[in-house]
C-alpha cells in the first residue's frame, strides 16, 4: 500500500457519488443559514514531487492531515477560514549528504501541527456561473523524531524536524444551475516549499543539514463540488492534479461544514 | 515503479478525465551515475620475502647524534653557545619544529649526552635520532587478487591460493559508486619512495617529490616497499594495467625518507612530514615506525595534523606494542592488520592506540620495474603479494583520501571520527567495541561514503 492512492481514490469516489445521490434526494433550501459562522472538519491528502540540492535530486512528500474548520462570512460573498489540526507528513527519499555520516532518509512518516487559513471573494454571482477568487495557506510543523544509525561501531542517531508550507490562489469557476449539487473548477497557481532539519550526533561527531525543498509543480488544477445536504449542512468533495515536466502530482480534499 | 504507474493511470482516468492527461507517469529520482567496473586479466604473481611481513631488527638510533628542541625564548647566540658547552655540531637545524639535529662527541654516547642535554634548562627536549623501519615490503595487482577491495571468496592468487571470506573487505567497489576521487586530492607517501616510471603509477604521480635520504627533488624508490604502498592506496584504476587503488583517481606526492635498506632516521621522517603537510598533501601515508617516542616526531606529527592533514599509519609486524607515530594517537589513525577472513593476523602490533584494522595480510601491489629482474626473474611483471600494517594503512590513507575529497568541510578530527565509527566490529564475539586488536573494527568505506539508509 505505499504510496499508493488507491484506498484515497476509493473513499473519495464513494463519497463523491454517495453524496450527489444524497444531495439530489434533498429538497431545494428554502434559504441558506443567516448566521456567519461555519464550523467543520477537513480531511487533506496529496502527494507531491519535491526537488532539492539545487533541483539536482527529486523525491515525494505525502501528507495526510485532518483539521477542524472555523468560517467566518464577513460580508455577503466574501469569507475568511481557519483551519488548525493534525498531519503525518512523509518525506521518504532525501539524501543528506552534508552531514558527517550521509543519510539516505526513508523513516516514514512524522507527525505534527498543520495550520492555515483560507480567504474566499465572490467576483461574479447571480444566474448558472459563479466566479470567485480563492487562496489557500497551509502550514505544517512536524515534530522532532529521532532515529538510531543502523550498523555504526558506536551508537549513533539522527534527529529530524520536517515542516513545509503550500500556497494557492486562483479563479473558482462555479456551475449552480443544479439542485444541491455545484460542481467546480479551480485552476491556481499552486507553490509549496519548506525544509528538513537533520541533526547527526554520533559520540563526538556531530552535524547538522536543513535540506530546503520545494514542489516540483507550480500550477494545479482541482474538479470538486459542494453537496448541499440541508440549510445547514455543506459537504465538500475536491480532487486535483499538478502537472511538471515529467508526470503529475494529485490532491484529495474532503469537508463537512455546520452552519451555527 | 510500475505499480505506481498503473495506479496513478486509473486514478487520472477515473477523476480527472475532464482535464489535460497527457503526462508521462515515469517518476525519476536525480541522482549520481552509478557504474561498476571490473577487471579480468590474470597473470602469475609472486609473493616478497616468503610471504611473511617485512621486519628489521638492529640498532635504534642513529649513532653519534641526538635531536634537540631548545626553549623557544632562546636566543640563536645563547643556542650556538649551549651546543658548543657540550662540544656537540649542528648538522642542521628542522624548521617548523625549531628542532636541531647535532653530532655529538665520539667519547660520549648518545644516552649520556640525551641525559645531560635534558638536565639544561634551556633545553625542551633532547633524545636520539631514533630509526625508523618498513612495517611491510610489497606485492602484487590485479582487481581479482585484490580481496581487501572486494572479497567474494575468491582464490587469492593462482589456483590452490587461500581463498578468502566472502564480504571480509573494505566495500571499496560500493564506495565507489558514491565517489571514486578527484586529482585535487594529493596522498603523501613517506617511504621509500615512489617507482614514478611504474606502468600503474606513473599517471597518477602528483611529483617527484622530495628525497631527504638523499637530499634532493627525486623521491625515486630504490627499495620497493613505497611503491607497493603507494600502489595500494591510489595505483591507476580502471586503466587496463595491474590492480586498483583504493583512492582511484587522487594524485600521489612522494616523499623518500627511507634508504634503499629500509632505514630512515627520525630526522628524515621528521622532515618528510612537514615538507608533505606544506606541500599540498591532504593526506599522508606512514606504513613505517619506529620503537621509540620522539617529542620531535609528535611535533612534527602535530604539525601536519594542525595543517588539516590526515595520517594514517601501520601500527608494526613484532605482535607487540604500536610503533611510532602511530602510536601518537591523537594525531594520526594507528591501523592494525586484518587478514582476508577478517580476523586479526598474529603478527600486528596491538595496544590502546589502535583505531581500526584494514586488510594487511597477501595483500596485492605495484613493485618497482626494476625489482624482479635485481632478484633473477626477469620476465616477471611488476607487482606482488605483500602482508604487513604497511599494507594496511595504504587503505586507510585512500579511504581518507577519498573522504577528504567527498566532504571537504570536515575537519581532521571528524574525519578520523568518521573512519573510526563506521568500522565493522568484526571481532565482537571475542572484543565487543574498540578493542587493542583491531580498535573500532575493520574499515568499511560503504557505510562512511555511501549514504546509510534509515528505514522506518
Amino acid at each position: 500500500m505505499k504510496k499508493s492512492p488507491c484506498w484515497v481514490t476509493a473513499i473519495f469516489l464513494a463519497l463523491f457519488f454517495c453524496m450527489s445521490l444524497v444531495a439530489a434526494a434533498q429538497p431545494r433550501p428554502k434559504s441558506s443559514s443567516s448566521s456567519p459562522f461555519k464550523l467543520g472538519l477537513r480531511f487533506d491528502y496529496f502527494s507531491r514531487t519535491i526537488s532539492w540540492d539545487d533541483d539536482k535530486a527529486t523525491s515525494e512528500l505525502t501528507s495526510y492531515f485532518g483539521s477542524l474548520v472555523l468560517e467566518y462570512k464577513f460580508l455577503p460573498g466574501f469569507s475568511l477560514a481557519a483551519l488548525v489540526g493534525y498531519s503525518s507528513s512523509t518525506l521518504d527519499g532525501l539524501i543528506f549528504r552534508n552531514l558527517p555520516l550521509s543519510i539516505d532518509f526513508e523513516g516514514g512518516g512524522i507527525n505534527g501541527l498543520i495550520w492555515g487559513g483560507e480567504i474566499n471573494k465572490s467576483l461574479l454571482s447571480g444566474g448558472s456561473l459563479g466566479i470567485d477568487i480563492f487562496g489557500q495557506f497551509l502550514a505544517y510543523l512536524g515534530t522532532k523524531k529521532e532515529w538510531t544509525i543502523p550498523g555504526l561501531a558506536v551508537s549513533g542517531t539522527i534527529e529530524g524536524k520536517p515542516s513545509w508550507m503550500r500556497a494557492s490562489v486562483g479563479p473558482v469557476f462555479t456551475y449552480r444551475g443544479w439542485k444541491n449539487f455545484s460542481p467546480y473548477l479551480y485552476p491556481n497557481v499552486d507553490y509549496l516549499w519548506g525544509k528538513f532539519e537533520m541533526k547527526e550526533t554520533v559520540e563526538t561527531l556531530n552535524g547538522k543539514e536543513n535540506k530546503e525543498i520545494k514542489g516540483k509543480s507550480l500550477f494545479g488544477i482541482a474538479f470538486g463540488a459542494d453537496f448541499d445536504l440541508s440549510a445547514k449542512f455543506r459537504f465538500k468533495a475536491e480532487a486535483g492534479v499538478f502537472p511538471y515536466k515529467d508526470s503529475v502530482d494529485y490532491s484529495v480534499m474532503l469537508k463537512a461544514l455546520f452552519s451555527f | 515503479m510500475k505499480t505506481l504507474k498503473s495506479k496513478k493511470i486509473v486514478f487520472l482516468l477515473l477523476l480527472l478525465s475532464l482535464f489535460v492527461t497527457s503526462f508521462s507517469f515515469q517518476r525519476q529520482r536525480v541522482e549520481k551515475g552509478r557504474q561498476r567496473e571490473t577487471f579480468t586479466r590474470h597473470r602469475e604473481i609472486r609473493s616478497l620475502n616468503g610471504g611473511q611481513p617485512f621486519r628489521l631488527q638492529g640498532r635504534r638510533y642513529v649513532p653519534g647524534q641526538v635531536l634537540v628542541k631548545f626553549k623557544p625564548n632562546l636566543r640563536e647566540q645563547s643556542i650556538e653557545a649551549t651546543m658548543a658547552a657540550y662540544t656537540t655540531k649542528k648538522i642542521r637545524r628542522i624548521p617548523k619544529v625549531d628542532v636541531y639535529q647535532l653530532q655529538i662527541p665520539k667519547y660520549f654516547t648518545v644516552e649520556e649526552m640525551v641525559y645531560a642535554l635534558n638536565q639544561n634548562p634551556d633545553v625542551e627536549y633532547a633524545e636520539p635520532n631514533y630509526l625508523a623501519r618498513i612495517a611491510v615490503t610489497p606485492n602484487d595487482p590485479f582487481f581479482q587478487y585484490q580481496y581487501a577491495l572486494r572479497n567474494s571468496g575468491q582464490e587469492i592468487g593462482q589456483a590452490g591460493a587461500p581463498r578468502g571470506k566472502a564480504g571480509a573487505d573494505i566495500k571499496a567497489t560500493t564506495a565507489w559508486e558514491e565517489t571514486k576521487g578527484t586529482e585535487e586530492e594529493i596522498i603523501a607517501i613517506i617511504d621509500s619512495g615512489v617507482d614514478l616510471l611504474h606502468p600503474d603509477l606513473k599517471n597518477k604521480i602528483k611529483s617527484s617529490g622530495r628525497d631527504f635520504v638523499n637530499d634532493d627533488f627525486d623521491a625515486t624508490d630504490d627499495l620497493g616497499h613505497g611503491t607497493f604502498v603507494a600502489g595500494i592506496a591510489a595505483a591507476d584504476t580502471n586503466n587496463n594495467e595491474g590492480g586498483a587503488g583504493v583512492a582511484w583517481n587522487c594524485k600521489i606526492l612522494p616523499v623518500k625518507v627511507i634508504d634503499k635498506e629500509g632505514w630512515g632516521d627520525y630526522s628524515w621522517l621528521i622532515e618528510g612530514l612537514i615538507w608533505a603537510a606544506d606541500n599540498g598533501a591532504d593526506v599522508i601515508n606512514l606504513s613505517l615506525g619506529g620503537d621509540e617516542a620522539a617529542d620531535s616526531l609528535r611535533d612534527a606529527l602535530k604539525y601536519a595534523h594542525d595543517k588539516g592533514v590526515v595520517i594514517a599509519a601501520a601500527t608494526g609486524n613484532d605482535g607487540s606494542s604500536v610503533l611510532y607515530p602511530a602510536a601518537y594517537d591523537k594525531f594520526c589513525l594507528a591501523v592494525a592488520a586484518i587478514d582476508y577472513n577478517d580476523a586479526r593476523t598474529s603478527w600486528s602490533n596491538f595496544g590502546s592506540e589502535v583505531d581500526v584494522g584494514a586488510p594487511g595480510d597477501r595483500v596485492f601491489g605495484p613493485v618497482p620495474t626494476w625489482y624482479w629482474p635485481s632478484l633473477g626473474y626477469p620476465q616477471d611483471i611488476p607487482y606482488a603479494f605483500g602482508s604487513g600494517t604497511s599494507a594496511s594503512a595504504p587503505h586507510v590513507t585512500g579511504f581518507a583520501a577519498l573522504l577528504k575529497g567527498l566532504k571537504p568541510w570536515l575537519t581532521v578530527d571528524q574525519i578520523m571520527d568518521v573512519i573510526r565509527y563506521s568500522a565493522d566490529d568484526v571481532n565482537s564475539a571475542e572484543h565487543k567495541g574498540k578493542d587493542e586488536f583491531i580498535g573500532y573494527g575493520r574499515i568499511n568505506m560503504e557505510k562512511a561514503l555511501v549514504p546509510i539508509k534509515i528505514s522506518r
